[in-house]
């Protein structure tokens, strides 16, 4: 039923950002051309002013149900004169999708959309988003806004697609949250495959395949992770800059500018993004007179307005503005040694670029190997051109990311760190996508072996790709059907969900200190040990002051994932008198998930 | 002079099929090596993850038995 609700509010919400953003671009003398230019830019102008719009309902504590709405009308009513044409243009659409998906490609890119769709409308269970990234939605979707002295390091990581997901939890819930998501992916696919047309017309079909069958689009399509956004801008912000190369008008100019800003403001790792702003920032000061300065200077304001937002709220609320947060700016797991010297450094940066260019520790961190050799082949034949601008440009932003963590983030450069390629795969995902597939349909045209050898590659990628995600779809089928549990399911997927039901269900005032990882499921008022001072609980002993003072009536223990739980042994909470085992649940290699009750202080 | 164009295909997107046989071959034997590697190290990590996949399906064993005998 929720995924039914989910599904019509989506498929209005969607339709107004896209032509509110439709709208603000032809404003602005921008103009995209075809249904797919139309829809990847008009949504993605439309999450950057709905990112700044509830940001700014969540500072005043109005994010809730009416004024949210009353914000959906007012773009629904600047929207209004594009919105009018599209059930006429979407009808079109509909009546030649029979024809459309009659090549295999198509029906493969198709195949992918329908299985992320099916686990868009299922529960969320990905581990970060029910670790970070909608437990800060959540949690503002209940305070009806922005928490003023929130402790949380992990709360002031990221922003930017925080703020889409909130307008979600608040009008429906965590699943339109996650359809907003999954349209995201679905608008980044439309600007990629514009963009690779506008290079070699005729590549759109492949650049969406190659979109579809990239691993790590595979990985997060259908999740809760904010990289969807990131993905967004940045390949907006490389489809403004091929306008730019190509003769478009200066508009696009600014369009490249603020795309930029706003993708790196989604989160400290995302900030190799903004190479597409200073190539766009070079393009317009090398122009021939008169110079766009009017561009320029719109186009940095709204991309320092993407960029800027979060970090000066983290200033303001925290006195901390990320990526300087002490906390937040480590690595989540700190124990292997930072590299301190430069040639160190160097060299597990040299380890970093390993992992971007095949697999982490994560099969879906992979941005795909016929992206590297779609732009290796740009540069190598093809380099002075607007295809060679961005295969360089995505290089480029590879090359600063790693360039920055060695000389200013070197604890990001800890062999502890595999997320290098979940980092930056967005960005090059987004800059190099509609080179590879421009090249590929180049490939067409080369002879028979090597096209032969480059469809090889593909399937050899697809096919197993394609089994695992209709496998993850079919997984998540039933509960959205409605033929299995929402607590069945979850229960299934998260192993410290029936703890936290269990908490739920508990009478009388209760307040949770969570030792561990994934809180998501947990409604009762909770505590982290992330909001005590550093070292402050290394025993159980040292422990039970705080828990006293924050009010504590019960400690919820995951063996996973929390920031100082290993000297908190499970013996040791069984020795303490004050904690009482009430419930404990199977947890991976023979550990267990526990709820115990913290009992008064009796003297 | 322009090189030929190949069915369906614009002049301007020829260029790789005009390209020197030498260059080529020297980026597909680069393409070959590179996906032979990835899909090495892509196909232990993916095999662990279908191995989770078909834990999922655990609640399907008792009827795939009945099913089997």
């Amino acid at each position: 039923m929720s995924a039914l609700a989910a599904l019509a509010a989506a498929a209005v919400i969607v339709p107004v950002l896209w032509a509110f953003g439709e709208r603000l671009l032809r404003t602005f003398a921008v103009e995209p051309q075809g249904l797919a230019e139309r829809f990847g830019l008009g949504l993605a102008v439309g999450y950057a002013v709905c990112i700044v719009s509830v940001f700014g309902l969540a500072v005043l504590r109005w994010a809730s149900f009416s004024p949210v709405l009353v914000l959906l009308a007012a773009f629904a009513a600047v929207g209004f004169p594009v919105l009018r044409g599209l059930p006429a243009e979407l009808r079109d659409l509909a009546k030649s999708i029979p024809g459309r998906l009659r090549g295999g490609l198509p029906l493969l890119v198709s195949l992918f959309a329908l299985s992320a769709l099916v686990y868009s409308l299922a529960p969320p269970t990905g581990f970060d988003a029910t670790v970070l990234h909608f437990v800060s939605a959540k949690r503002m979707a209940g305070l009806r806004g922005l928490p003023l002295d929130d402790p949380a390091p992990w709360f002031h990581r990221s922003g930017g697609l925080t703020f889409v997901h909130l307008l979600g939890f608040v009008l429906q819930g965590e699943i339109l949250a996650k359809l907003l998501n999954f349209a995201a992916f679905g608008a980044a696919l439309a600007v990629v495959a514009a963009a690779s047309s506008r290079l070699a017309p005729g590549s759109a079909t492949w650049a969406a395949a190659l979109f579809a069958t990239c691993p790590f689009v595979v990985g997060f399509w259908g999740y809760e992770w904010l990289e969807s956004g990131v993905l967004l801008f940045a390949s907006s912000s490389a489809f403004s800059l091929a306008r730019v190369l190509t003769g478009g008008p200066s508009g696009w100019l600014a369009a490249a500018l603020a795309f930029s800003g706003f993708a790196a403001g989604i989160k400290t790792s995302a900030f190799a993004s903004l190479a597409a702003g200073a190539a766009a920032l070079l393009l317009g000061l090398v122009r021939p007179r008169p110079r766009p300065w009017s561009a320029i200077g719109w186009g940095s304001l709204a991309g320092a307005l993407g960029f800027f937002l979060w970090p000066a709220w983290n200033r303001f609320s925290v006195q901390h503005a990320l990526p300087f947060h002490p906390v937040a700016s480590l690595p989540p797991s700190g124990s292997s040694p930072v590299p301190e010297t430069l040639p160190s450094a160097l060299l597990a940066a040299l380890d970093a670029l390993g992992q971007i260019l095949t697999v982490s520790r994560y099969w879906n961190d992979a941005a795909g190997p016929l992206l590297v050799v779609g732009l290796a082949g740009v540069v190598l034949l093809r380099l002075r051109s607007p295809e060679g601008f961005l295969a360089v440009l995505a290089v480029g932003a590879v090359v600063l990311h790693l360039a920055v963590l060695a000389a200013v983030g070197r604890p990001y450069l800890s062999a502890s760190n595999t997320s290098h390629g979940r980092y930056l795969a967005p960005t090059l995902l987004g800059f190099g996508l509609p080179v590879a597939a421009a090249f590929a349909r180049a490939v067409q045209a080369g002879p028979p072996w090597l096209r032969s050898g480059y469809l090889a590659a593909f399937l050899l990628l697809a096919a197993p790709l394609l089994v695992l995600k209709a496998g993850k779809a079919a997984v998540a089928a039933p509960v959205v059907l409605g033929l299995e549990s929402r607590d069945r399911y979850l229960a299934k997927k998260i192993e410290v969900y029936e703890a936290c039901r269990m908490a739920n269900g508990l009478p009388g005032e209760v307040r949770v200190f969570y030792l561990g990882s994934r809180p998501y499921y947990l409604d009762r008022p909770w505590n982290s040990v992330e909001e005590l001072p550093a070292g402050a609980a290394r025993s159980v002993s040292e422990l039970v002051p705080w828990l006293d003072r924050l009010r504590i009536t019960h400690v919820l223990v995951e063996p996973y994932g929390s920031a100082d739980p290993a000297s908190l042994s499970p013996r040791e909470f069984d020795l303490h008198p004050r904690f009482h085992e009430i419930g404990s649940w199977r947890y991976r290699n023979h550990l267990r998930v526990r709820l115990l009750e913290f009992l008064p202080n009796r003297p | 002079m322009n090189a030929p164009t190949a069915p369906g295909l614009s002049p301007r997107e020829t260029w790789l099929g005009s390209a020197p046989r030498g260059v080529l071959a020297a980026f597909a034997a680069f393409a070959a090596v590179y996906i032979a590697v990835f899909s090495a190290l892509f196909a232990r990590r993916i095999g662990e993850y279908f191995g989770e996949i078909a834990g999922a399906f655990e609640f399907a064993r008792p009827w795939l038995e009945r099913l089997s005998r």
